[in-house]
């Protein structure tokens, strides 16, 4: 059931419409109750600087400004983020299995976090790395993992689709197995709370310096890719066919890995790891408007916004503690991809049945 | 536009082995010629360093005048484009926005697709008898349909260079003949490799002939495709005629391998009396003797030999010399023919 040329305009338009009604209704859900009135107030005068919001007690004010809109937009721009990511991965690799974490780098962060909150504070006391948190070995440990990944996959000649999934699980096993050494050798339970809810993902510790770090990332991210739609379809046609058609795929992937592990290693190391998203929202909307990337792209990193918005929605507002959103990612997403993956119209590409 | 592949050799890297060897060959304006020869002659090689998948190790390759290197992939993808004999997507795409994918190196990066686009995709798939399938999905098509999805997405590039890698595979007799054909009508300079020996004779105007990576002929088909040429090339036995309706050049192969009319067996039998001889092939450590019979008076089709190879993975071979895997066994083949037919 894919959709023609004006649907698809429909359909992008209607995302846009639903995208933006969700990013509303995001901001007033919480574990405190916001009079509707108040928030309206609140936004536009920080927003607009309209209006007066002097009888708005200090603490409400703060909670819809620096507690549920950061959220709502962190969420808009990971769901971007990762929609993008996906797509370009699908089709950097030629594969539909590929995901954004493909290429090592949610083990290579995860890496990079149980090391800083388990044995960080021992470890590293006195050295110049002291200062250093979770966040910042996350983020070092998903860089490395991709470079690693990167130099793996090059040697020896050609860099193949093979050689760079191949070379992502190398890293990841590799990755996961000193991650366990770690938690083998130093068991502390507060610790190992901490990172089993990093793993997990969360959109909880927010505010608006992790909110404007993620939004430059994807949106250079996604500025690059905007202009990538050709190239990207003929990677999706195979590496001979590609350079047939004039496409330098040597060149491309070596930008498309940097970009993408930047882009992603901002996402991992502010939210921890978001799984399925980019796996499932490329399939879904190719589902939808099938794989041609001028419209694929633009519905899957709306579609992915809109899924990952409800996700945080659902996350913090189905029981009174919050539960880590790569929980509700995974628990919505699994049926979803099922269902497609059964639907007879969508096969995957390559053959079908 | 002309094309000129001058003392081209390719080797690989693992194993290290020279696939093609100072080949040379040109395709002048508008000409339309075949690259024939067995499997593993190095056919598809040639071709993929031509349309820059492989790097050579030596010679040059000019198109249009201009050697391959100062070109970038873009311009070299707006002179020539490419129709392969393998086509397999991961993913999906509607015949039409396949055949838009030929557009590809006429547009810059942020352009979107004009009428002017559209027309030129409806024009090509037109061209393939394909319009009707436009909004089919690309792989729910059988392998023939899909193949002249490839060509319609050439045609679609238009380029004055088209780059053929045994384009009739998978096709229906008729449209083995109707993409030849299109090729032909377009007028433009192709080079053409193929398997199929009569219509390589129809088609082509000029055709070389790749053995173990060297071009061993070249010529018009009437100088080349001969019963000696397919006998020493193929190894197998055939007759070559005019045929007394078309007028063209009708190959007919003799059943069983190697031998012509007849069994091995039998003839295995008659090799007493035969010449022999013994030679020592030096391009590799492990010293390798052949040992040839030769019944006289006969070609290689005749030949008998075997060989032991010490130190390879081909030991012995009675009847025809095996076109093993091993750098050993091929030399042994050129150095029979250097040899025992010269």
């Amino acid at each position: 059931m894919e959709l023609g040329k004006i649907s698809t305009v429909g359909l992008i338009a209607v995302l846009i419409v639903v995208m933006i009604v969700i990013t509303c209704v995001s901001v007033f859900i919480g574990a405190v109750d916001v009079p509707f009135d108040t928030v309206v107030r609140v936004l536009a005068h920080k927003l607009f600087g309209y209006g007066d919001i002097s009888d708005i007690p200090t603490y409400m004010v703060s909670i819809v400004w620096r507690l549920y809109t950061p959220r709502a937009l962190l969420g808009l721009i990971v769901g971007v983020g990762l929609a993008m990511v996906g797509v370009v991965m699908q089709a950097m690799v030629q594969n539909p299995l590929a995901d954004p974490y493909i290429l090592g780098i949610s083990s290579g962060a995860s890496l990079g976090a149980t090391f800083a909150i388990l044995m960080g504070a021992t470890v590293l006391s006195g050295t110049v790395f002291q200062g250093f948190g979770v966040e910042a070995f996350a983020f070092l440990g998903a860089i490395l993992s991709s470079a690693f990944v990167f130099i793996l996959s090059a040697i020896g000649g050609k860099m193949t689709t093979t050689k760079l999934i191949l070379s992502g699980v190398i890293i990841s096993s590799l990755c996961g197995s000193v991650s366990n050494i770690i938690v083998y050798l130093e068991p502390n339970a507060e610790g190992m709370r901490s990172l089993t809810f990093w793993l997990m993902g969360s959109l909880s510790t927010i505010d608006f310096e992790s909110v404007k770090v993620c939004l430059i990332a994807v949106v250079v991210g996604l500025l690059f890719f905007a202009t990538q739609m050709r190239n990207l379809n003929a990677m999706m046609l195979g590496d001979s066919t590609a350079t047939t058609l004039g496409v330098n795929l040597s060149r491309l992937r070596m930008v498309y890995i940097v970009m993408t592990s930047v882009v992603i290693a901002f996402i991992v190391c502010k939210c921890g790891i978001i799984g399925f998203v980019g796996l499932i929202i490329p399939h879904i909307s190719r589902g939808l408007v099938g794989t041609n990337h001028w419209k694929l792209f633009p519905v899957a990193i709306l579609i992915g916004a809109i899924f990952i918005m409800l996700a945080d929605i659902a996350a913090r507002s189905l029981s009174s503690s919050e539960i880590p959103i790569g929980i509700i990612t995974s628990l919505c997403g699994a049926p979803v991809f099922a269902y497609i993956m059964l639907k007879k119209s969508y096969g995957f590409g390559g053959g079908g049945e | 536009m002309k094309l000129n592949v001058e003392d081209v050799s390719i080797s690989v890297s693992k194993p290290p082995k020279r696939i093609v060897e100072l080949a040379t060959l040109h395709v002048d304006e508008g000409e339309f010629v075949g690259l024939i020869g067995p499997n593993g002659s190095g056919k598809s090689t040639l071709l993929k360093t031509v349309y820059r998948i492989l790097k050579k190790e030596s010679g040059s390759i000019e198109l249009d005048g201009r050697p391959l290197e100062s070109l970038s992939l873009k311009e070299s993808a707006l002179m020539m484009s490419v129709v392969t004999q393998h086509n397999y997507y991961n993913f999906d795409f509607k015949v039409e926005e396949v055949v838009m994918m030929g557009r590809t190196p006429h547009k810059k990066t942020m352009e979107l697709d004009n009428d002017e686009d559209r027309r030129i995709v409806e024009d090509a798939l037109e061209k393939v008898n394909m319009l009707h399938m436009k909004g089919r999905n690309f792989s729910s098509l059988s392998g023939g349909e899909q193949q002249r999805i490839i060509l319609a997405r050439a045609l679609a590039q238009q380029t004055p260079c088209l780059i053929l890698d045994e384009p009739t595979n998978h096709l229906d007799i008729k449209y083995q003949l109707e993409v030849l054909d299109i090729v032909k009508q377009l007028g433009c300079t192709a080079l053409c490799a193929l398997h199929d020996l009569n219509l390589a004779a129809e088609y082509c105007d000029r055709i070389y002939v790749l053995l173990d990576g060297k071009i061993v002929r070249s010529g018009t088909p009437g100088e080349v495709i001969t019963e000696q040429m397919i006998e020493e090339v193929y190894g197998v036995k055939a007759s070559v005629d005019v045929h007394p309706k078309t007028g063209m050049l009708n190959v007919v192969y003799y059943p069983g391998h190697a031998s012509g009319p007849g069994s091995n067996r039998s003839r295995a039998g008659s090799l007493s009396g035969s010449v022999s001889a013994l030679f020592l092939n030096n391009s590799s450590d492990s010293a390798r003797v052949f040992k040839i019979s030769r019944q006289s008076g006969s070609g290689i089709g005749n030949l008998k030999a075997f060989a032991i190879v010490r130190g390879t993975d081909c030991n012995e071979d009675r009847g025809q010399i095996r076109e093993g895997r091993s750098p050993g066994c091929r030399d042994t083949r050129q150095e029979l023919h250097r040899h025992v037919l010269s």
